[in-house]
């Protein structure tokens, strides 16, 4: 039926990423169901607690023994938790359709797709440009180490290597107390300043870049570290090949050689990005908490903290959403620039 | 017994020959040591808000005091001690699950294979520490068991895939032929004729999964969804990060368990990696 192998790859791709999306969203449905403890009444509870210790300014400070109880069934109709499994797992999906996932509990009455719509911007805004910048960067610096061996390779590898394990929100600290606490280029947090408003002036964009830096850096420098390491392995592997040898044997420039070269370590270090992108995703979630940058990330910190679960339930489905989102794009690149898929060699897995 | 000392000499060699398995194994050895005979060294209790809040180190206190003034060095001990169990433990979970799924996949083959292999790709797709944190939300108290079981179950997908390739590539040699015409079960064929084969590789594995379980725990519990109650290193950066330890310039405080974190899963990093090269000839010749 499809006859272009291109097309089959790309549908074979989407049918799975849409699978294991159903799949991610039942699994953050189902979890919550399975573990021990009452959430609703843990909320409940909370909701008191907090009345109770604000005073009697609060209404939910003199609830008595009905109200409570009242409160508590309006929660479990509210989360629909009264209906039979069956039922509450028809209408979850059929609102994770239309986008809709109820109420968030710590900005009550805020409904959770619009605090998300708030934060997805500023985090793909992280996440986008940093994934870009660093591999373009990280596979350049990999090639120049790998090429120039000697001084760059002792200087660049070693601290390839440090970057690419060091923890992200570890590498955000440094990065605050170097440029922020000990050179003070920088503030110390926050994504923008509260008194701050949005305008096209030049004072506002660099007001944003000043804020924006820091955690940009923490985002970018640990994926530069990744794909200069693999990068360096591979040219230095292609350098050694036959076909190098026979390149030089014959009296090609060394930059022509290392142009071949390059083009064939490219390929594993394109298929390697999505997967780098479901990590990278989650690891700024922890850079984000460090920075007060207005995310997805400090969205879920948040919500995780509240013990909000609808808005813990809407970031989950968003990463989800975006990572699974971002591999497809990968993998339509990636099919893009393989002549091997296009020609159908890759056909059957 | 000779083949405990073919082993010692094959490890001296292997030491002497890698640098970077001596580099490896030197600074991992040293964190052991330091979580193991660390607290009877320095016993000072980590727990124990006793002394100045915020000093900087001095003899008295290597790695100075946090806003509390509890101790960072014996934090660090602690911590270093918790974070090295929960990440071998873990690995130990991960390993199990990588080697049965992704080796059964690749031997059986056929439906059992596509399935698990789906299930594999699903796991890699979706962000661990996502996933993580969903989990670990709904656990009010999060004892160091909960959370290795935790990072066991989300930390096998890479494994399982690695072990299903080398599986396929290892099932059509000869040997397996002999073992299937002496009409050894299949199942015993996978589990004592292949994986002793591959036992090297899974070593290998093994170590990288300790590494990946040790920074998804240090990232768990630096969003104060770790283990509750004990220390690791996450959790004194936790504290570094909500405490605002740069805002006091208390570098002493949040470098320490951050660098230990980088130095350790680098080092196993490292070990692996000498292995490969070992075990690997193709990858011997770069370097």
């Amino acid at each position: 039926m499809y006859r272009s192998p291109f097309l089959r790859f790309l549908l074979r791709k989407a049918g799975f990423y849409a699978l294991s999306f159903f799949i991610a969203i039942s699994l953050a449905w189902l979890l919550p169901r399975l573990m021990p403890g009452d959430p609703i009444r843990r909320l409940t509870m909370k909701i008191v607690a907090a009345g109770t210790a604000g005073g009697g300014a609060s209404t939910a400070g003199f609830l008595t023994e009905s109200q409570v109880k009242r409160l508590y069934e309006h929660w479990v109709r509210e989360f629909e938790l009264d209906k039979p499994l069956h039922i509450q797992y028809i209408s979850f999906l059929a609102h994770c359709f239309t986008l809709n996932f109820g109420v968030s509990i710590r900005y009550y009455p805020t409904r959770v797709t619009e605090i998300i719509a708030g934060a997805l911007p500023w985090s793909l805004a992280l996440l986008i440009p940093a994934t870009i910048v660093g591999w373009f960067l990280g596979n350049y610096l990999g090639a120049l180490a790998a090429y120039k061996r000697g001084i760059y390779d002792y200087v660049l590898y070693p601290f390839f290597l440090f970057v690419a394990q060091s923890p992200y929100y570890w590498l955000a600290l440094i990065l605050v107390y170097i440029f922020g606490f000990y050179l003070r280029w920088f503030p110390l947090g926050r994504a923008y300043s509260p008194t701050f408003t949005f305008s096209l002036s030049l004072d506002a964009i660099v007001e944003v870049l000043r804020h924006y830096t820091l955690p940009f850096l923490s985002v970018m420098l640990p994926y530069v570290g990744g794909e200069a390491i693999g990068m360096r392995a591979l040219i230095l592997y292609e350098m050694g090949s036959d076909y190098a040898n026979y390149c030089e044997s014959l009296g090609f420039n060394k930059w022509k050689i290392l142009k071949y070269a390059f083009k064939n370590a490219i390929l594993p270090q394109v298929t390697g990005l999505p997967l780098y992108f479901a990590a990278a995703f989650g690891g700024q979630i922890v850079t984000e908490v460090v920075f007060g940058y207005p995310g997805i990330g400090s969205l879920l910190y948040e919500a995780v903290l509240g013990q909000d679960y609808p808005l813990i339930q809407g970031c989950f489905f968003t990463i989800v959403a975006v990572t699974i989102i971002g591999n497809f794009l990968m993998d339509l690149l990636y099919a893009y620039i393989d002549p091997r898929i296009k020609l159908g060699y890759l056909g059957e897995k | 017994m000779e083949g405990a000392r073919g082993l010692m000499a094959e490890a001296i060699y292997a030491l002497r020959s890698s640098p970077r398995l001596m580099i490896g194994v030197s600074i991992f050895s040293f964190y052991v040591m330091l979580a193991m005979i660390g607290p009877l060294l320095y016993p000072v209790d980590p727990r124990k808000p006793i002394f100045e809040h915020l000093q900087p180190p001095s003899p008295q206190h290597p790695l100075g005091t946090d806003v509390l003034g509890r101790d960072v060095f014996a934090q660090l001990i602690h911590g270093t001690y918790y974070s090295l169990k929960i990440g071998f433990m873990a690995a130990v979970i991960a390993s199990i699950l990588g080697i049965v799924i992704g080796g059964v996949g690749g031997y059986f083959g056929g439906v059992i294979d596509d399935l698990l292999t789906l299930i594999t790709n699903i796991f890699l797709c979706v962000p661990t520490i996502a996933l993580l944190v969903i989990l670990a939300a709904y656990f009010r108290v999060r004892s160091e068991w909960i959370v290795i079981l935790l990072l066991g179950i989300t930390t096998w997908p890479s494994m399982a895939r690695s072990i299903r390739s080398q599986i396929l590539s290892l099932k059509v040699r000869e040997f397996v032929d002999t073992a299937k015409l002496c009409g050894m079960s299949s199942l015993k064929i996978l589990f004592r004729e292949v994986l002793p084969n591959m036992l090297a590789y899974i070593v290998m594995y093994f170590i990288l999964n300790i590494a990946i379980a040790i920074v998804s725990e240090a990232g768990l519990s630096a969003i104060g969804l770790g283990p509750t109650g004990i220390i690791s290193l996450g959790m004194i950066l936790r504290w570094a990060i909500v405490w605002e330890a740069v805002r006091y310039g208390a570098w002493w405080w949040f470098i320490p368990p951050g660098l230990s974190i980088t130095l350790i899963s680098l080092s196993l990093l490292m070990i692996n990696d000498a292995l490969d090269k070992l075990y690997n000839p193709r990858a011997r010749t770069t370097r």
